[in-house]
């Protein structure tokens, strides 16, 4: 979190409450012990900025300027912000112009976003709050297909090389679905 | 489980019970059970404690997202944090980052890292796990995720207070830095839960027993909270029902 407020504000580095003592100082070279400039008596963490190349989030609306409403709870303000280019998906592309308009959740605001993507349940296999619950199933597949190399490569190649688009993938997981329910 | 309530409603009770009036408490996502303590305790002796549990809208009471949530808890405005942990040591050092060697890790668990700031922060960090085993309760944890005890002049508001599990409340006695058995649940043996920890527990004589539920509990807790439970927890409350 500090890492990315670091990289919103184009700072190299944050300080962070705790960390210290933890084994993450140990594993992460690049997290830093030092002595508090303004009393030296105290250590503190310091973490590197965290400035993506790319970020992408998927909201519930977007509109022609950009905007972008979504959850509020997830710091999609912020990555948007610590990004160089920042890519929204969303269940539905709208009219009006979303910032001048009421809305629940959290507007993202066009200065911040780089395009927007029309992508109806483009967050499956996770949830999208008030549109549609996660995907259970789908992520145990997922996670037994991750354990190894060889399965995770059949993963990729069936649901993301091996689909032309969205609408092919979005298929081929009701297809899935379908037969899991037949197994069953 | 002995008497007519579940080993996660007896969890419930106990956790319920250590909360305060006018507290302000957060849980993690996926933490059903410290979610239906914390509404229990709000239904029964703690109507002004403050509620925050991740996973349900309803009880997120910031729109800045989990930065907002994070920079409030770092400032010191948890009384209470609750966490689970996939490894917890003698020493109150719990593990929610990796399991095996963290170069090569075997298990890779989720959310590791905000623990690592949360467990400073909060001033009372309470753990629970509904399962009380030897591969949970280790003598050394695999990563220290964060410290039972720190050094004096670290920043740190508060620390761990207890773990509680299917089997047993653990206290963390902060002097000399580590778990004590506090009360064995209900029909529990000190030598069963000595069996399925990995590490020598001191107990005091005689050991308390965890207080069953009273009936007004669990009907609060089979009533009211379930319901709410439900639109955050709807898995979770199905198994239970």
């Amino acid at each position: 979190m500090n890492a990315l407020q670091a990289g919103v504000m184009n700072v190299p580095f944050a300080p962070v409450r705790g960390l210290l003592h933890t084994d993450y100082m140990k594993v992460r070279p690049d997290f830093r012990t030092i002595a508090n400039p303004y009393d030296p008596a105290e250590e503190i963490a310091l973490v590197p900025a965290i400035a993506p190349d790319v970020a992408v989030f998927h909201g519930f609306r977007g509109d022609r300027f950009g905007n972008v409403v979504t959850s509020g709870t997830i710091d999609a303000k912020l990555i948007a912000q610590a990004s160089r280019v920042t890519l929204a998906s969303v269940e539905q592309v709208v009219d009006g112009d979303l910032a001048r308009e009421p809305h629940t959740g959290a507007l993202v605001s066009g200065m911040h976003v780089t395009a927007v993507v029309h992508a109806p349940r483009g967050a499956h296999p996770t949830a999208c709050a008030g549109h549609y619950a996660d995907d259970a199933a789908h992520i145990r597949e997922y996670v037994r297909a991750a354990a190894a190399d060889e399965t995770f490569r059949a993963y990729l190649e069936r649901y993301v090389l091996g689909t032309r688009d969205h609408r092919a993938y979005l298929a081929l997981v009701a297809e899935a679905r379908v037969a899991a329910a037949g197994r069953a | 489980m002995s008497g007519d309530f579940t080993a996660a409603e007896l969890m419930a009770v106990a956790i319920a019970r250590r909360l305060r009036d006018g507290e302000t408490i957060a849980v993690g996502s996926v933490s059903p059970i410290p979610a239906s303590a914390c509404l229990l305790a709000q239904a029964r002796h703690a109507p002004s404690a403050r509620l925050i549990l991740l996973g349900s809208p309803e009880h997120f009471p910031f729109d800045g997202g989990l930065q907002e949530f994070y920079n409030f808890a770092v400032r010191g405005g948890l009384d209470v944090f609750f966490a689970s942990g996939a490894q917890i040591d003698a020493h109150g050092n719990f593990n929610l980052s990796v399991i095996g060697d963290p170069a090569r890790p075997r298990v890779r668990l989720p959310g590791g890292r905000a623990n690592g700031v949360l467990a400073f922060v909060a001033r009372r960090l309470l753990l629970f796990r509904t399962e009380h085993s030897r591969r949970v309760f280790v003598p050394r944890v695999d990563f220290v995720t964060a410290p039972g005890t720190t050094p004096p002049g670290v920043y740190r508001l508060g620390g761990l207070e207890a773990v509680i599990t299917d089997l047993a409340v653990l206290e963390f006695r902060r002097e000399p830095g580590r778990l004590e058995v506090g009360s064995l649940h209900p029909g529990v043996t000190l030598d069963r839960v000595q069996a399925c920890t990995g590490f020598p527990l001191v107990a005091p004589a005689p050991v308390p027993v965890t207080p069953a539920p009273a009936p007004e509990e669990l009907a609060l807790l089979r009533g009211p909270v379930r319901e709410r439970l439900e639109a955050f927890y709807p898995e979770f409350v199905r198994q239970q029902a």
